[in-house]
């Protein structure tokens, strides 16, 4: 389980195929993960533009990831790829803004990975912690 | 038109035929004759996207499919064909079966040879389907009902508490037929057929010991008791005799809902089970106790009464009297010295060892004149009371094996063919019986003959003659007369109903049957005259015939087969076990033991599961859904359909004049046999595509639906309480929890709630996860089958805007031992789901021509095929033989260069000669980035973009006609997107920067020109609205048809604050 302790939530944007079935694996194989953690789904990671994320961070978001199909298996044929795109572009800006860049995280994940979701989830929220920790 | 195609079987090409027919609008009947569908599909496409294909199948709203369908009869007449089907039970509802696996986990009989359970889940529709091809020959033998094979079963898997209340549920008097039953069931175990029977009877003893000695008798009626409501409570019947079947007839009516009072003329509760079987067979403390449960469910029991007056009982207000007196007179024949005092009668000689009075016959000398049971049952009491010399005479012994067997080994003697001449005395006393010897002859009905020899006269002696030679039932308590109650020496005459001839009295039991059967036979009749005495009561008419059970019969070779497959089965009977000899002396200790749990366990392991399913009902009980109907039947229908598609290989039954070969299992067949039906239709094609604009919500409220998921969601989650915290939230005007979302009922529950309160918007908090009418990899059989029952799937826009809320997967699964932080989980993702439904929806869209053009490209001989079959139906198709260039996708088209200048398609067929050139070709269709579209060979996938492949190792005119017709299902599915989210362009905002066009993955947005300018265009029956134009447009000209910024802004806050 991860360490965080806030009720700070963080943004789990993840798209409607490879990386939903992951996170529902997870559910299926009973793996456990924090509350805070808001999974919002969309069709496609492609969705997600540099405004979505600024406005999660703005909000009140601890951190943001972004996580979508296997390069080469996006359901859309390339909306991982341009979501990686904005990934840059918005750790930029993050940057700019003076937050922690750590706070914002990119990952592509198989299909019915459960455990390896969480595994990469958690630690995502380690360093979120972390960051916290330090600032 | 109202064409309806059936396709038989479930290869990959039989499913797209299905699948492609459908998407043109014809209604396509899938018969499978396996309980579940698979695409056959062997190669390595991974689980989440077979299932998906699978279930886009099952969803479709032209495709009925049938499992466990066998096709009987084929008629071909005139331009169609009449397909009578068959579909076998499955046993599950596949309308409520949530595939849990609850019922997998408990089933006790695994199918021998197999690793399945006797109930199983194993494909789509993910719906458990139980493997039942009859009744056990024991379960089907026994006449109360009992399902033997389940409680076997049971024991084996060590459920004994299960077993017992399985016994209990149709036999109240388990402990007793453990002892003194006749078992049918052994006498039809098909384990017979190779060695011996299970011994059955030992197990059911050894269940009751081990239930009512280890305290562990917390019985409760079954689950599928539902006592009439209302009336019935006030209803009463009166039951005359509390023996086997006058007390099973009482608890089944008390069940019932109905009041029962139970008189007996003797001094104990039981019937001949307490006053006719001595205590060394039958101890009564378990016989007490399972009566004291009858009782404890309500029945009013009066003993020591003597009831004469039946006509007097109707009118004290019982509105149906049961008469199970038994037959306890035990007869005598007409011998001479007969009526002398030392001529005992068997019953009630039984009746006072069974009720304990002291009786000494140290020194005597016994006969006892019989040679069933009964004449057992009396010489060995008779041993036990001061040990007298007995001897047993009779004609033949009838009494069971062991009972002789134990008999003699008790020191009785066992004088066989004898006929009894008379009772000969000596100075005022009984010296002795003289006999005719008797020879042995056939059986004539049921009873063999035997010859008396003459002058073979000889006198056993004996100064003691118990008669034990038959019983008759007491008919003094009748009234008499035309008015009264008939009767004869076969009993009281009884209809099938078994009412007698006085109006609202029946009968049961040996009084009926007019001699002594045993328990169960009494127990049968008891459920039988409770199920009359209802429908008597309640003015239902007798059932029909239905409910026919069909009894399994193996043969030697499935026999042998399954005692070759099962481990452990392979054992020996289990002997019954006696205490020694001289410990039976002069007590009334039970003789026979009781098997030990290991050997139990050994002997329920002999048993073959002839069912296999063995009904021990374990899966009825955990169900929470309600979904497993053990008693579902055959259902035979007939079809009109004006083709059937095939394989050829088939087994049809002849006489198939619309079929349509499928010429192989791949796809590309499938396509052409579709395309072959298209091809001979003489109507316009796609003339019933409903295009109606999604409507508008009935109003403005929005509903909350928390379902339970039976059980699944709610154990881990406080449905109740959000629902509760959720009605005060201010965005929710109703809430509601619901059993079962998924469910027909609850279905109607959603729908109800939405028309009443006319709400606008609904969050339905399930498993479900989208509201797309698209099916995703998590998608289950479960989750389109509550959108479909919801409309979602439908042509029509009954529903309003459903948010699903995933709270199973995403929160009850996710934190199984903390209800709080699941609870919490489920508040944060209904929060996200109300951001969502804040914002309107997307928009109706406009109407688009469907003509589309096709480029067929390649040197093979699939491409002349192709062309001539769209061409032939009105299609336009351009060919080019050798591409030279690429294939640019970009605006919806597929843009080249031909010998002839550019050409432009919406659809291109690949027909290579060989698999280089198709390689060629592939990697040379690029987007606008230059980034082939066909890099990884997803020819599955490029299907959707309107790209099909002719596999150069198929029949050309095949594969080319199958190409011609995934270009109709192609035309059809882009038809019936029409209602489909979309990115839409602004063009006052558009810059025409051409930023989609390079991001879109598809190629589909376009810049065109009109009379504002130029701007981009993007094709709704092609977009797929993944939003990632949407995310890169510079202007925010480009909103998503579903997840626009202001519904993830909206969202975003709400989780966020």
């Amino acid at each position: 389980m991860s360490k965080v302790k806030t009720r700070q939530n963080v943004i789990l944007f993840t798209c409607n195929w490879q990386a939903y079935n992951s996170l529902e694996a997870a559910g299926r194989e009973r793996l456990s993960y924090s509350t805070a953690v808001v999974p919002i789904r969309l069709s496609c990671l492609g969705r997600i533009s540099p405004g979505i994320i600024l406005k999660a961070f703005e909000a009140g978001a601890a951190g943001v990831m972004l996580v979508g199909c296997p390069e080469g298996q996006c359901h859309y044929e390339t909306g991982n790829l341009e979501a990686h795109k904005v990934f840059e572009e918005s750790r930029s800006l993050l940057k700019l803004l003076g937050y922690d860049e750590k706070r914002l995280e990119y990952q592509l994940l198989p299909a019915e990975q459960g455990e390896k979701y969480l595994e990469v989830l958690n630690h995502f929220l380690d360093k979120v912690e972390n960051g916290r920790e330090k600032s | 038109m109202n064409k309806q195609v059936l396709v038989m079987g479930s290869t990959p090409g039989a499913l797209r035929a299905a699948e492609n027919l459908a998407d043109c609008g014809i209604h396509v009947h899938l018969v499978e004759s396996e309980p579940f569908i698979a695409d056959g599909d062997s190669s390595d496409q991974p689980f989440y996207l077979r299932n998906t294909r699978l279930l886009e199948i099952l969803k479709h709203p032209h495709i009925q499919t049938w499992t466990n369908t066998a096709i009987k009869e084929i008629k071909s007449e005139g331009d169609h064909c009449q397909v009578d089907l068959a579909q076998s039970p499955r046993y599950i509802d596949l309308s409520r079966c949530t595939a849990c696996g609850k019922c997998v986990e408990i089933c006790p009989v695994t199918i021998p040879g197999t690793p399945l359970k006797a109930i199983h889940l194993g494909g789509q529709p993910d719906c458990a389907v139980i493997t039942k091809e009859g009744v056990a020959p024991c379960s089907y033998a026994c006449p109360a009902g009992i399902h033997v094979q389940g409680y076997v079963a049971l024991i084996a898997d060590g459920r004994y508490k299960e077993a017992y209340q399985l016994i209990h549920d149709a036999l109240p008097f388990p402990s007793v037929c453990g002892r003194v039953c006749n078992h049918y069931c052994e006498e039809s175990c098909s384990r017979l057929k190779v060695d011996e029977a299970v011994n059955i009877m030992g197990l059911k003893r050894f269940v009751s010991d081990w239930v009512l000695e280890e305290g562990n008798e917390d019985l409760h009626p079954p689950a599928d008791t539902h006592p009439l409501q209302g009336e019935a409570e006030r209803k009463r019947v009166a039951i005359i005799g509390a023996g086997p079947a006058g007390l099973t007839a009482a608890r089944d009516l008390v069940r019932s809902g109905y009041s029962v009072k139970v008189f007996d003329a003797n001094a104990k509760a039981g019937g001949m089970m307490r006053v006719g079987i001595p205590p060394h067979r039958l101890p009564y403390d378990h016989l007490d106790l399972e009566i004291q449960h009858i009782l404890e469910e309500g029945v009013e029991l009066q003993l020591n009464t003597w009831v004469d007056d039946i006509p007097g009982l109707l009118e004290d207000g019982f509105g149906a009297v049961l008469i199970a007196t038994g037959a306890h007179q035990a007869i005598k024949v007409p011998l001479e010295n007969a009526d002398h005092p030392d001529n005992w009668l068997s019953l009630d000689f039984l009746k006072k060892v069974c009720l304990g009075k002291k009786i000494n016959l140290k020194g005597r000398k016994v006969i006892v004149l019989g040679g069933g049971d009964v004449a057992m049952d009396a010489a060995r009491s008779a041993i036990r009371l001061g040990k007298p010399e007995v001897t047993i005479i009779c004609r033949g012994l009838r009494a069971s094996f062991n009972e002789i067997k134990e008999a003699e080994e008790e020191g009785i003697e066992v004088i066989r063919n004898r006929v009894f001449q008379k009772v000969v005395l000596e100075k005022g006393k009984i010296v002795g019986v003289e006999c005719l010897e008797a020879e042995v002859g056939e059986v004539v009905d049921g009873k063999r003959q035997f010859t008396e020899l003459p002058g073979t006269e000889h006198l056993i002696p004996g100064d003691l003659v118990i008669w034990a030679i038959g019983q008759r039932p007491d008919f003094s308590f009748l009234p008499e007369g035309e008015q009264g109650i008939q009767h004869s020496s076969g009993g009281i005459q009884a209809d099938s109903r078994m009412m007698t001839s006085m109006e609202g009295v029946f009968t049961a039991g040996d009084v009926r049957r007019g001699t002594t059967f045993f328990v169960v036979d009494a127990v049968g009749e008891g459920h039988h005259a409770a199920q009359s005495i209802i429908d008597y009561l309640e003015g239902s008419p007798p059932p029909a015939g239905s409910g026919e059970r069909l009894e399994v019969n193996l043969n030697l070779e499935e026999v042998q087969k399954r005692l070759d497959l099962r481990r452990g089965a392979q054992a020996a009977r289990a002997p019954i076990q006696c205490i020694p000899v001289p410990d039976r002396e002069n007590n009334f200790a039970e003789v026979e033991l009781t098997m030990g749990e290991k050997e139990a366990r050994k002997e329920a392991g002999r048993c073959l599961s002839c069912g296999p399913c063995s009904e021990c009902m374990a899966c009825v009980e955990v169900c929470e859904p309600g979904a497993i109907i053990h008693t579902q039947q055959e259902i035979t229908t007939t079809l009109e359909v004006s083709e059937l598609i095939a394989l050829t290989e088939a087994a049809l039954p002849s006489g198939t004049g619309c079929l349509i070969p499928l010429q192989g299992t791949e796809p590309m067949a499938g396509a052409a046999a579709m395309f072959e039906v298209l091809n001979s239709h003489p109507n316009p094609i796609f003339s019933d595509l409903k295009i109606d604009p999604r409507s508008e919500y009935p109003g403005n409220g929005t509903g909350l639906v928390v379902c339970q998921c039976g059980g699944e969601i709610s154990r881990h989650l406080d449905t109740a309480g959000i629902c509760k915290e959720a009605s005060k939230w201010p965005e929710i005007s109703h809430t509601l929890e619901i059993s079962s979302a998924c469910s027909p009922e609850g279905a109607e529950q959603i729908m109800d709630l939405i028309q009443t309160n006319r709400l606008g918007k609904l969050i339905l908090a399930a498993c479900s996860c989208c509201s797309l009418d698209q099916v995703c990899y998590s998608c289950t059989y479960q989750r389109i089958r509550c959108k479909g029952n919801l409309g979602v799937f439908s042509d029509l826009d009954e529903m309003g805007d459903i948010q699903f809320v995933n709270i199973r997967e995403g929160c009850a699964y996710i934190h199984p031992r903390s209800k709080k932080k699941a609870t919490q989980a489920a508040r944060t993702l209904i929060g996200a789901a109300l951001g969502r439904t804040a914002i309107p929806g997307h928009q109706g869209e406009e109407v688009l021509d469907l003509s589309p053009v096709t480029l067929v490209v390649g040197e093979g001989r699939s491409a002349d095929a192709c062309q001539s079959a769209l061409s032939g139906l009105g299609y336009e198709a351009k060919r080019l033989g050798v591409l030279s260039g690429q294939i640019i996708r970009t605006g919806g088209k597929f843009i080249t260069t031909g010998p002839d200048g550019d050409l432009q398609a919406d659809c291109l067929v690949l027909a290579p000669s060989s698999g280089a050139e198709l390689d060629y070709i592939s990697k040379s269709i690029l987007l606008i980035s230059q980034r082939p579209i066909l890099e990884r060979n997803h020819f599955e996938d490029a299907r959707r973009l309107g790209i099909f492949v002719c596999p150069p190792s198929m029949d050309p005119v095949i594969s080319g006609q199958g190409a011609a017709g995934e270009i109709l299902a192609w035309t059809g599915k882009m038809g019936s997107r029409i209602r489909q989210p979309a990115a839409r362009v602004d063009p006052l905002l558009c810059r025409s920067c051409g930023t989609c066009l390079e991001v879109c993955g598809l190629g589909i947005p376009d810049l065109i020109e009109d009379e504002r300018g130029s701007s981009a265009w993007i094709n709704p029956l092609l977009c797929l609205d993944c939003g990632t134009c949407a995310a890169h447009c510079p202007s925010g000209a480009i909103r998503p048809g579903i997840e626009t910024d202001l519904k993830l802004i909206e969202t975003l806050e709400r989780v966020l604050s």
